[in-house]
């Protein structure tokens, strides 16, 4: 090709590119096209067909309260439908809104306690496939109906409800109480034969709950969703994580059984303990624990029957003080260390075996751990792991150690 | 013939080019099925048996030194094997690039346009082949030297981003679905180096031609690196990857990745990559279509540059062609799969051994 044809075709090739970028495609969607929704809502309609809700967000309403409850952020509205499946009920949504509903903003996905305990599958897998749908968005188990869950989660300290959505699920790195948990997570761990899933625990924290009876003062890391006694305006709570069979909803763990979880799962960032002291001048004794190494889990098989050893190790420190206490003797540290560990191997022992003996499911992914026994899938699959588990002994060594306190060490009064 | 002659990088980047299209698209989700957790074991396993292929190819080239296939192939056996070979060629090219530009175009549509016809995008891609083919081999050559790395390092570093999701366990059982399944039947996966058909080309283009080895087996290790670090990073971040059939992999890695933490839609910069490396291969792929068609019918240069128009003309006919997708899925699978290992590793093995018999008889 000679130059000055090249010459020409470079800036034929150059004119086609601005005509392109600077013009205005008929079939472009923009924002006042598209209707984003930020969550969806999904529970047993009354006539046992689906019920689906969409929060969706309204752009520039900064001032306006508009659907849902009063409790409802401004800025977003919570509109619900019962239709015999996802698809259809989004078609009809984008009649009823005479905008195109938009999943790709969608940051959580709320199921309802009773369709979860019916089984999920279908519908997670109809979401999955959805090209909008990020399989990152977070999914949760709602104790109470979706629809009122959507309608109460409301940002309190956050603008805009996607963001809200986006930072809520955080807070398990420094409580413990609950899991980050994923769709595509989830969807991995239900598909498994080695594993079962587990999904967020969220329910409305509303006045009832608010009113707890006094006994249940000392156990704030027993509480599962909406059991907390905050008083304030009521909101969404997630605490505790959901247990899954297969796709079925089997049971629930509480803030500490949650934070159990993820000492054994090696998914723990830190959280709070509270044990009972061994020491004088302290009632009881918080503690801030983190993982110092991973946690280590065997799998040994004696007749089949899963026999499952875990080794622990979490660094702690010391919050609760209190005046006399000398955290430079050996001897008070190592009576807390021995409590802690002692706290935490009972606490881990019996979550384990509400996992096997009561819920019938692996979420900590000890199959793994087992596969090494078999050569091949066919053996694996005879073998059928998720039955045996329910047989599973366990083993639980923790070994604490109290690294520090905050910024006081000692506080011995003179004699 | 009048060929624009290759460095070493430069042909290497040509071997590899169709490994990392088959790559990104539905490759390892092919092993993948077929092995299940053993699939890292049959990569391996693949890999040496590519390497021993690359070595016995290497050792049969050595007699027909500056020869590509066609040449040999009438040297074997006159003008009828050559046109017979030629085509061949032609058609494995050309189904190819037609099966690769379709597979890609849906995946585009389906994910970001769904509004648009598939054959905008089937011209969009061909349209870039028959340009820079107008415009010369050169610019093809140099395109693809700075695309194939590019794509490479793209390829590699997804597989960082889901290092903390890595566990080993996710391999086990090792022998999956039985010890038959890795080593007699998964040596049929040693399609995935299908790069090396350009091995069978690239002789009389190298500038040095004694450096044909150096190339055949840098370019294989690229490939077999590349391919079971692709396999181990499937497995080990992702234990549904066995049970459920995703529309690309490696897309799937980038969309789960902890990238998408830090940018909204990372996929973005990788797919567009990816796009710029199927221009590359069309272009190439048109390009041998071209060199190959010019030999069989003993056709001027000058006159060959509107060749390309035929053969993207071909591609576009054969890539829209089937209008179901599952179906086309399966027909470019078994194509990929036994039109790879029925060309390069049968056909042409069987013409370059009869070769080196008739030469050692003439001899």
């Amino acid at each position: 090709m000679n130059f000055k044809v090249r010459k020409i075709f470079a800036i034929f090739i150059l004119v086609l590119l601005l005509i392109i970028s600077s013009s205005n495609y008929y079939g472009i969607k923009g924002i006042d096209n598209l209707a984003y929704v930020v969550a969806i809502g999904l529970d047993i309609g009354d006539t046992e067909n689906l019920n689906l809700s969409l929060q969706i967000s309204v752009p520039n309403n900064s001032d306006s309260s508009s659907g849902g409850s009063s409790s409802q952020s401004s800025s977003v509205v919570v509109n619900s439908i019962e239709c015999p499946s996802i698809s259809t009920g989004i078609t009809l949504f984008n009649s009823y809104l005479g905008k195109e509903v938009n999943l790709s903003h969608c940051k959580v996905l709320v199921i309802s306690e009773n369709l979860a305990a019916r089984g999920i599958e279908e519908y997670l897998y109809t979401l999955i496939n959805d090209v909008q749908f990020r399989s990152d968005s977070n999914i949760i188990v709602s104790k109470c109906d979706a629809k009122t869950y959507l309608e109460y989660s409301t940002p309190v300290l956050d603008k805009v409800s996607a963001r809200y959505y986006e930072i809520a699920p955080t807070s398990s790195e420094y409580t413990g109480y609950t899991e980050s948990i994923t769709c595509n997570e989830f969807l991995s761990a239900m598909t498994y034969s080695s594993a079962e899933a587990v999904a967020i625990l969220g329910s409305i924290n509303s006045d009832q709950t608010q009113n707890i009876p006094s006994e249940s003062s000392n156990k704030e890391s027993y509480y599962t969703a909406g059991q907390t006694p905050i008083s304030g305006e009521s909101g969404v709570e997630n605490m505790g994580l959901a247990v899954f069979n297969n796709d079925k909803l089997v049971g629930e763990l509480n803030g500490l059984e949650s934070i159990c979880h993820l000492i054994i799962s090696n998914k723990l960032k830190n959280a709070q303990i509270r044990i009972s002291s061994p020491i004088e001048n302290l009632d009881y004794i918080d503690l801030y624990i983190e993982l110092e190494k991973q946690s280590k889990s065997s799998v040994y098989l004696t007749n089949s029957t899963p026999y499952i050893k875990s080794k622990v190790t979490v660094n702690a420190k010391m919050q609760s003080m209190n005046s006399n206490i000398d955290l430079n003797d050996q001897n008070i540290t190592s009576k807390i260390e021995k409590s802690a560990e002692a706290f935490l191997e009972e606490k881990l022992s019996n979550y384990l075996y509400k996992t096997s003996k009561e819920l019938h499911s692996d979420i900590d992914q000890f199959g793994l751990y087992a596969l090494k026994y078999f050569t091949t899938q066919d053996e694996w699959k005879s073998y059928n792991w998720l039955h045996h588990y329910k047989d599973a002994f366990f083993d639980v060594d923790v070994n604490l150690n109290l690294r520090s306190s905050y910024l006081l060490v000692n506080t011995s009064e003179e004699e | 013939m009048n060929y624009t002659k290759l460095g070493n990088f430069e042909a290497i980047c040509f071997i590899v080019i169709l490994f990392i299209n088959h790559i990104v698209l539905n490759l390892p989700q092919m092993i993948l099925d077929n092995s299940g957790t053993s699939s890292i074991l049959n990569c391996i396993y693949i890999f040496i048996l590519a390497l021993i292929f690359t070595l016995l190819i290497v050792k049969l080239l050595k007699n027909f030194t500056g020869l590509d296939i066609i040449d040999i192939s009438e040297y074997l056996g006159g003008k009828v094997l050559k046109i017979l070979v030629g085509l061949l060629c032609i058609v494995y090219l050309v189904m190819e690039a037609a099966f690769l530009t379709r597979m890609f175009s849906k995946n585009l549509l389906l994910l970001y346009f769904n509004n648009y016809p598939i054959s905008f995008f089937l011209f969009v891609f061909l349209f870039i082949g028959v340009v820079a083919n107008f415009i010369g081999r050169k610019s093809i050559i140099k395109t693809n030297t700075i695309i194939t790395p590019l794509a490479l390092i793209s390829i590699a570093l997804t597989f960082i981003f889901v290092i903390d999701l890595f566990k080993f366990e996710h391999s086990l059982p090792l022998f999956s679905n039985g010890a038959d399944k890795i080593f007699l039947y998964g040596a049929s996966n040693v399609f995935a180096f299908n790069g090396l058909f350009f091995l069978f080309f690239i002789s009389p283009l190298l500038n040095k031609k004694e450096d044909t080895p150096k190339v055949a087996f840098i370019s294989v290790l690229i490939c077999g690196i590349l391919l079971i670090l692709a396999i181990a990073t499937l497995i080990f971040a992702f234990s549904d990857i066995y049970y459920i059939s995703r529309l690309s992999p490696i897309y799937f890695i980038i969309v789960n990745s902890k990238l998408s933490g830090f940018l909204e839609r990372p996929e973005l910069i990788f797919i567009f990559i990816w796009a710029l490396a199927l221009m590359s291969f069309i272009s190439i792929a048109i390009m041998f279509c071209i060199n190959i068609f010019r030999k069989i019918a003993n056709m001027e240069e000058k006159n060959s540059k509107s060749l390309s128009i035929m053969f993207s003309c071909f591609i576009f006919v054969a890539a829209i062609i089937i209008d179901n997708v599952f179906q086309l899925e399966k027909i470019a699978n078994a194509f990929y799969k036994y039109g790879t290992i029925a060309l390069v590793f049968v056909v042409f093995t069987i013409i370059l051994i009869a070769a080196n018999i008739k030469k050692k008889r003439l001899k």
